[in-house]
């Protein structure tokens, strides 16, 4: 095994080990569980979140499948990456405006921007930290925020994993629904940011 | 088919539905429901019962609180059984009774449980509702039809699979051990019936298992199959691996009387019992085929990407189904040596 | 065939998922998304309109057919937009209402204008039904999810449009097709004849 191989290892058991030597709440109800399942949940029930994650795996899908395969990757790495900095004491309150985000995804989905494969990830990499972020903010407070990140990470890249290997599966007019999709999340945002000034 | 093999066996991502299990091992417990039945008994009058699960002797932190102006007939009864505390309570509501008023769990909404509410009228029309911790309420309803009893029944089904982390694991334990689309077919069948043979047989109360052993046997399907996954790595055949759907059929049996504990526990009333088992059922069916084609789904992403995940990434998912049903196995048969 | 099918699953389950997802959400954000969703399905006037804007699409062919699927919920997110920052539109309601009328007869007439025109003409009309949603979207609910559901409702109802609209390529069909834009125009008069009055 290589030296990163070991290092990969321990590192993926170690946090398994931590997460899991927890016999004494092991009984209570609400405790275990409720945590990972609520991280999923909010993540799936936000769609402030949801749709510019869509968004950007749907985006990096676009470039084709090497793209595609790093967004999966990256994604969630740094969505949870920020969600953990998010969750520090005394983050600061930093969060990107909704509808910002999705005005910005939706038009580059919709428009199809024809931008080399580099910049989609780095697109990628820049929505999941910042909503990772936020998203940690908000679940600061929570019981166990780590382990609500975890499940909130998972369902990232869930998503992105589906989204972004159906866009980079498609062409023709199936590409266009997707572009559709795209105009959609926009639209939304743009009415957002209507709400906001409203 | 053979790209289907390597999907299945080799292909095999999940690395990160590994890191949303590994936290999971200290939940072997499900997330067991309470109960608030409420009787008229007079125009006015309400029997109330409100029955918490206790588990390993820690009693639910949520308080039952009955609308304002509400008085109790007689002093209220508490018990505390093996695995619920019961409280009893007979109460006078005033001339309209509970209807249109709100009961508060106060507390809920800090736990992951949910409360089943049964309300029968004088003229004994009734309905199911669950509450749940986002909305920690109720607001006692006029009664419903069977639709919305059903609906709720339908919703704790897909719950107590996808809660279930157990059961989830098996399922997933089967998909990795599958080699083929038929194959995937016939053991997803296979372990459909068999559990909800059981769960009906259960339900209807033909056939009975005490809760630890049960939860010990069913750990040690999930540990039985650990070993198999890694044969089928290293290319090795068992009588699991050509024909999984046998194992699937024999240990569903033991996961539906595990689903069936998690439905008696709702503590129906007779009449409503053949009903809602069918509900729940096909709760737990949508459930379980949610879950299978969101991991189908998820394998065929990475196939049209050819992602290929490092050989420890990909293996992880088996390793995970082993070493938690080892770890559940020695934690549920330990309960049962100590007598809790 | 079959990838294919594999791929609609796929994309099927990517617009499902924040359908699903409000299914379970919190109830004032279901209840701003099924609000949302259900709003532009309330009014005829509406629906005429958006499916005519499906169908003419699909008459008119590439580009146009995801030409105006892409722009119009943008353009009718700014028409939002600018009711909801408090700049009025004049004559919503007429332009409304002519909007099914125009729309019909170019349907029922298999018109084909410049590109530009066709695309002008339909920006000007989702401005004013963007506007007049704006107006209405009710208070108390949660703003991004109502919107979500209003757009999405809109989206589906161009999808209508254009699936109905593929029966232009049968001779029947065609015919069929300006008949429905014949009876959309109609529909577009009586809404017209109930804004004046």
């Amino acid at each position: 095994m290589t030296g990163w191989r070991v290092w990969a290892h321990s590192a993926f058991y170690g946090v398994g080990l931590i997460l899991s030597s927890r016999p004494a709440a092991a009984h209570l109800v609400q405790t275990g569980l409720g945590p990972v399942y609520d991280g999923v949940a909010h993540f799936v029930v936000s769609p402030e979140y949801l749709a510019p994650i869509v968004g950007a795996a749907i985006y990096a899908g676009f470039g084709g499948k090497a793209p595609a395969r790093r967004a999966i990757v990256m994604l969630p790495l740094f969505w949870f990456a920020g969600s953990l900095l998010g969750e520090l004491p005394r983050a600061p309150p930093l969060i990107l405006p909704t509808w910002l985000v999705l005005i910005g995804i939706g038009a580059f989905v919709a428009a199809d921007l024809p931008l080399p494969a580099a910049l989609r990830i780095a697109l990628c990499s820049m929505v999941g930290i910042a909503l990772g972020y936020s998203n940690g903010l908000i679940a600061a407070g929570a019981a166990d925020p780590l382990r609500s990140a975890l499940g909130a990470t998972a369902a990232v890249f869930i998503v992105t994993s589906l989204a972004s290997a159906a866009a980079a599966a498609t062409s023709g007019w199936i590409r266009i629904v997707f572009r559709v999709l795209g105009s959609w999340i926009a639209a939304s945002g743009l009415l957002a940011l209507g709400w906001a000034l409203h | 088919m053979s790209a289907w093999k390597l999907g299945l066996s080799r292909r095999l991502i999940v690395p990160l539905l590994a890191l949303l299990l590994a936290p999971l091992t200290a939940l072997a417990h499900e997330a067991r429901p309470a109960y608030l039945a409420i009787a008229e008994t007079a125009p006015g009058q309400y029997s109330v019962l409100w029955r918490t699960p206790m588990l390993a002797g820690m009693r639910l932190p949520v308080a039952l609180q009955l609308p304002q102006g509400v008085r109790d007939l007689r002093p209220p009864q508490y018990d505390e059984l093996a695995e619920s505390r019961v409280e009893r309570r007979w109460i006078d509501a005033g001339k309209g009774g509970l209807q249109g008023k709100r009961i508060d769990f106060r507390g809920l909404e800090l736990t992951i449980t949910d409360v089943f509410v049964r309300i029968e009228r004088l003229d004994g029309a009734h309905s199911t509702e669950i509450v749940r911790p986002s909305r920690p309420y109720i607001e006692v309803p006029a009664p419903r039809g069977g639709l919305a009893t059903a609906q709720a029944f339908l919703l704790q089904g897909v719950e107590h699979i996808l809660f279930g982390a157990d059961h989830l694991l098996f399922v997933l334990g089967l998909l990795l051990i599958v080699k083929d689309r038929w194959m995937l077919v016939k053991t997803i069948t296979a372990f459909t019936l068999a559990h909800s043979l059981t769960l009906a047989a259960a339900t209807l109360g033909y056939a009975n298992i005490p809760g630890p052993p049960l939860n010990a046997a069913i750990a040690l399907t999930i540990l039985f199959l650990g070993p198999e996954i890694v044969r089928s790595w290293r290319g090795e055949t068992s009588f699991t691996i050509r024909h999984p759907w046998v194992v699937a059929l024999a240990f569903g049996l033991l996961h539906g009387f595990g689903f069936a504990s998690g439905l008696t526990a709702l503590g129906l009333p007779h009449d409503e019992i053949p009903f809602a088992l069918l509900s729940f059922n096909v709760g737990v069916e949508i459930g379980q085929l949610g879950f299978v084609a969101l991991i189908l789904l998820l394998l065929r992403a990475f196939k049209v990407l050819e992602m290929h995940w490092p050989l420890w990434l990909e293996r992880t998912p088996g390793y995970i189904v082993g070493s938690l049903g080892a770890f559940w196995t020695i934690q549920r048969v330990m309960l049962i040596v100590s007598g809790e | 065939m079959r990838p294919n099918t594999v791929r609609l699953i796929l994309i099927g389950c990517i617009m499902l998922a924040p359908t699903c997802a409000h299914a379970h959400a919190q109830a004032g954000d279901a209840s701003g998304f099924l609000t949302g969703f259900l709003h532009p399905l309330t009014g005829l006037d509406h629906i005429i309109a958006m499916v005519a804007v499906g169908l003419w699409g699909a008459q008119l062919g590439a580009p146009a057919i995801w030409l105006l699927p892409v722009t119009f919920p943008i353009v009718m997110a700014f028409g939002g937009f600018l009711a909801l920052i408090g700049v009025p539109v004049p004559a919503v309601e007429i332009g409304i209402a002519l909007s099914g009328v125009l729309l019909g007869v170019a349907v029922m007439m298999e018109s084909r204008p410049p590109l530009f025109l066709a695309l002008a003409v339909v920006a000007l009309f989702a401005i004013c039904h963007g506007h007049a949603h704006g107006v209405e979207l009710p208070p108390a609910t949660s703003g991004l999810t109502y919107s979500i559901g209003f757009v999405v409702a809109t989206g589906l109802l161009h999808a209508c449009g254009i699936g109905v609209g593929t029966i232009h390529r049968w001779s029947y069909g065609r015919l069929a097709l300006r008949a429905l834009g014949g009876l959309i125009s109609a529909g577009g008069i009586f809404f017209l004849a109930q804004a004046f009055t």
